[in-house]
């Protein structure tokens, strides 16, 4: 669409558009129950962030409920949890940018050489399982492997000799970023590189049998075909991932950091609006905290694409 | 054929579309159907209301994540004996894990149940009466000749609001000592390694010591989920020592409300357990673990020494899987083990309410707030409770004594537990009334000849009971959670969680002593003072209220 410029083509385009939505009608009518999907379930509720400037009472409802103005906002600046829950959410989020967004990629790139079609299918079987089961059952698995009584890990660091003494992986708050980065990973990367398989899987074979005939190596053709090849779709979800950052997850950290130790690093955004805001009835408050990731989010969302189309990708 | 694909996915995307609207339009005109179900309460002069004439349904909702129904109303038989001869049927709403957003949910549609069963002078409490939710009781209590006899005129008047009316229906409330907090050891072990002495924290030093040499796969000492235990270790290391003081973060010294961490029996209790746990004796888990995972270890026997809010429920071998396979499989309640030197008889593991535990609420939604409390009055009378507790008459008892507890048949032994259980005895009891059902059970039991009584009653009879003190004065004075002085404890309780856990695995007392520093400073820091003093004004104001 941006390639259109000239003021022929835009007139052209305008007369042409009705033209073409009564022909493409069947489309539109399927695009149809997404739109009002959206707008019913995301675009209704939205009202509801007007909680935030009130003191809301359950039982008068919003319109009765007293104007606050930014009183929940300051409350949530002011608190001792501040700045303790900011800094784990961002650090966290970048954590799960840095190693996270990149490892599906990785693992992308790699299964794409395997030249063993059955081993490459059993592999990315394996890898993408753990996608659909909840956190639940993960956060249980990895209770059991990082246990202390027969831990799977202890054990074999204790018989391989590199620890005298079992640590106790759960209740340490240094391991906490480590482990929930982790299971991420280890839940996520399969998955997730389904789509860019698929994005390597478009690119024309004809380009790589020219730059063999040319003599590039597996790695150079790799780093000069494939990895150009599928920029545009690491940059979508780039601004995607930058979109969520502050999302910094929220049943992972509660399953995984059940510990009353680890509240320290544990701490989010998320898990914080649960706990002061949901569980205790608090309810501008919650929004209140909700509103600000939202906003930030935003911000960054746009920054984020701004950066992106530069490059010559981005959403918009 | 192409084209013929494309129209069923059209179909298929809209007619989904379609329902989820319709689902949701529906929700929407159920709220508003159930808003004109105003109450219809203040019926002056309305004849008392007899049950058993007319069919009578209400709903209840349990505002509690734990909480699910017994069963379906009428199936068993004790609910069936009530649908029959009562005409009255209960509607459970259970709250699917999310107690807190289903109450906030049915608020905000305005689909409030019946009657709520929830904590007594709880933050849902505060807010549905404030609100004007709630029914008062006061009219009624005078109509109906049971609650206001059992409950008595000063529990009744603890559980007045600030507004001087009654709106709250205790649930096992009491006027004797009750509990089932303390000590339980494993008996097998305990005989096998010669039934050491097990009075002071010296001998149970040893003790564990022994276990973990002897049983390497036993936990020697598990303090529960969450390590619930600590708290009622911590009255052991001192005379007079309230478990709740740890719960309140504050103990009380002459008449003032102190921060825990400056109490120096607390800091010992701490010391002590910290050694426990550097020295493997307490599973190194004992912050995470969860209640399945103590629950397979009771089952199979693996903990030699348990500190709980309950020991005499699993105390009760015979319904473990473990006694099935091994006949000398056995738990026991012992007395809590103290401080060496201290008098044994003047540890309190079981501070008690007269208020009992938790309280039913009538909502303005009933539409006939009356019968319902005509029926919470019968269930609260001696009849409902004999029903209730021991099954419908006939059954495991024919008649009852001269003060109304029912006398056991030949039935009572001959009945299996499973049967037992089947009949949902106890279940659907929420108006319970301790004092009565306690001293019925405990006439029964000791009717029987020893093996055949129930370990639970033993137990209680023999220790738990016995290390109570009545702390009614304590009832109701945490602050709601969305108040101020609610958000400061909320704040300090995290802090304590934090302190706590970081403490049981610190390597040094020296550290140890920082630590409690640390939380000391940080509580103070988000205002427990305030917290105290709140807590202090309203702790006052109860003991006035009593008389004490």
């Amino acid at each position: 669409m941006r390639t259109a410029t000239n003021k022929s083509t835009i007139y052209k385009r305008e007369r042409g558009k009705l033209y073409e939505l009564s022909r493409q009608w069947e489309l539109q009518v399927m695009v149809l129950p997404a739109v009002i999907l959206i707008f019913i379930f995301s675009y209704l509720p939205m009202y509801g962030v007007l909680m935030a400037f009130q003191d809301y009472n359950i039982f008068e409802g919003m319109a009765n409920s007293p104007w606050v103005g930014l009183k929940h906002f300051e409350m949530f600046f002011q608190s001792p949890e501040f700045s303790n829950v900011m800094r784990n959410t961002i650090v966290i989020s970048l954590l799960k940018l840095c190693i996270g967004f990149p490892a599906p990629i990785i693992l992308a790139l790699f299964l794409n050489e395997v030249n063993r079609m059955w081993f490459k299918r059993l592999t990315q079987t394996v890898s993408y399982l753990p996608h659909f089961m909840s956190w639940v059952i993960i956060s249980g698995f990895a209770a059991s492997i990082l246990a202390v009584d027969n831990g799977s890990l202890n054990l074999l660091l204790e018989k391989t000799g590199l620890i005298d003494e079992p640590i106790n992986f759960l209740s340490t708050s240094k391991y906490f970023w480590v482990i929930l980065a982790s299971a991420n990973v280890w839940k996520e990367i399969g998955f997730s590189s389904i789509v860019y398989l698929a994005a390597i899987a478009s690119i024309d074979p004809q380009i790589y049998e020219a730059a063999a005939v040319d003599g590039a190596s597996r790695f150079k053709r790799m780093f000069i075909i494939t990895i150009p090849s599928i920029m545009p779709i690491v940059m979508v979800f780039f601004v995607l991932a930058i979109g969520n950052l502050l999302s910094a997850g929220f049943e992972d950290i509660l399953l995984l950091g059940s510990s009353p130790v680890v509240q320290d690093v544990a701490q989010v955004i998320d898990t914080y609006v649960y706990k002061y805001g949901i569980q205790s009835s608090r309810l501008s408050y919650a929004t209140a905290v909700g509103l600000f990731k939202s906003a930030i989010s935003v911000v960054l969302l746009f920054g984020a694409n701004k950066m992106a189309r530069k490059y010559g990708g981005g959403l918009w | 054929m192409k084209r013929s694909g494309k129209w069923f996915n059209v179909l298929a995307v809209s007619s989904a579309l379609i329902l989820t609207v319709t689902a949701c339009s529906g929700n929407n005109t159920k709220g508003t159907a159930n808003v004109e179900t105003t109450n219809s309460s203040a019926q002056e002069g309305r004849q008392a209301v007899v049950l058993g004439q007319s069919d009578f349904k209400y709903t209840f909702y349990g505002n509690y994540d734990w909480y699910t129904a017994p069963g379906e109303w009428g199936k068993d038989a004790t609910s069936k004996w009530i649908l029959d001869n009562k005409k009255v049927t209960m509607e459970v709403i259970t709250s699917d894990g999310a107690a807190a957003q289903k109450l906030n949910t049915m608020i905000a549609s305005d689909t409030l149940p019946d009657v709520i069963w929830t904590d007594k002078f709880g933050t849902d409490y505060e807010r549905l009466r404030a609100a004007g939710q709630l029914v008062p009781l006061d009219d009624y209590l005078d109509k109906y000749p049971n609650l206001k006899r059992l409950v008595g005129e000063s529990t009744l008047n603890m559980l007045r609001a600030s507004d001087g009316k009654l709106y709250q229906i205790p649930n096992w409330y009491s006027n004797k000592p009750l509990g089932n907090a303390g000590w339980m050891i494993n008996n097998k072990i305990y005989k096998a390694l010669g039934s050491p002495k097990l009075e002071t924290y010296d001998d149970l030093y040893s003790y564990l010591k022994l276990v973990k040499e002897k049983y390497p796969d036993v936990t020697p000492l598990d303090l529960n989920k969450g390590a619930e235990g600590n708290i009622f270790m911590y009255s052991g290391f001192a005379e007079g020592r309230l478990p709740t003081y740890v719960e309140q973060k504050a103990y009380i010294e002459g008449d003032t409300f102190k921060s825990i961490y400056k109490d120096p029996v607390y800091a010992e209790t701490v010391k002590y357990i910290n050694k426990l746990v550097q020295e493997k004796l307490i599973s190194q888990d004992l912050l995470t673990q969860k209640e399945d995972q103590i629950k397979e270890k009771l089952n199979t026997g693996k903990i030699a020494v348990l500190v709980a809010y309950d020991v005499t429920e699993p105390s009760n071998t015979n319904e473990l899987e473990w006694k099935k396979n091994d006949p000398e499989a056995d738990y026991e309640v012992i007395w809590p083990v103290h401080k060496a030197g201290l008098d044994k008889n003047k540890i309190i593991n079981n501070p008690y309410s007269t208020l009992g535990w938790n309280v039913s609420l009538i909502t303005k939604s009933a539409k006939d707030p009356e019968a319902i409390f005509a029926f919470y009055d019968w269930m609260a009378s001696e009849e409902g409770q004999n029903v209730l507790c021991f099954g419908p008459p006939g059954w495991l008892w024919d008649e009852v004594d001269a003060e109304g507890s029912p006398i056991a048949n030949e039935n009572w032994t001959t009945v299996s537990d499973d049967e037992k259980t089947a009949a949902k005895l106890f279940d659907w009891n929420y108006v319970g009334n301790s004092s009565f059902v306690d001293s019925s059970k405990g006439k029964i039991e000791m009717t029987l000849p020893e093996d055949k009584r129930n370990q639970t009653a033993v137990a209680q009879m023999n220790v738990t009971w016995k290390t109570t003190q009545d702390t009614t004065e304590f009832g109701g004075i945490t602050p709601p959670s969305d108040s101020n002085e609610g958000l400061i404890a909320q704040r300090v309780n995290d802090i304590y969680t934090e302190t706590f856990g970081k403490i049981m695995f610190a390597k040094s007392e020296a550290e140890i002593d920082k630590l409690i520093e640390s939380g000391y400073e940080q509580s103070m820091k988000v205002g427990h003072q305030e917290l105290m003093d709140y807590l202090q004004t309203k702790w006052k104001e109860n003991k006035e209220k009593l008389g004490k």
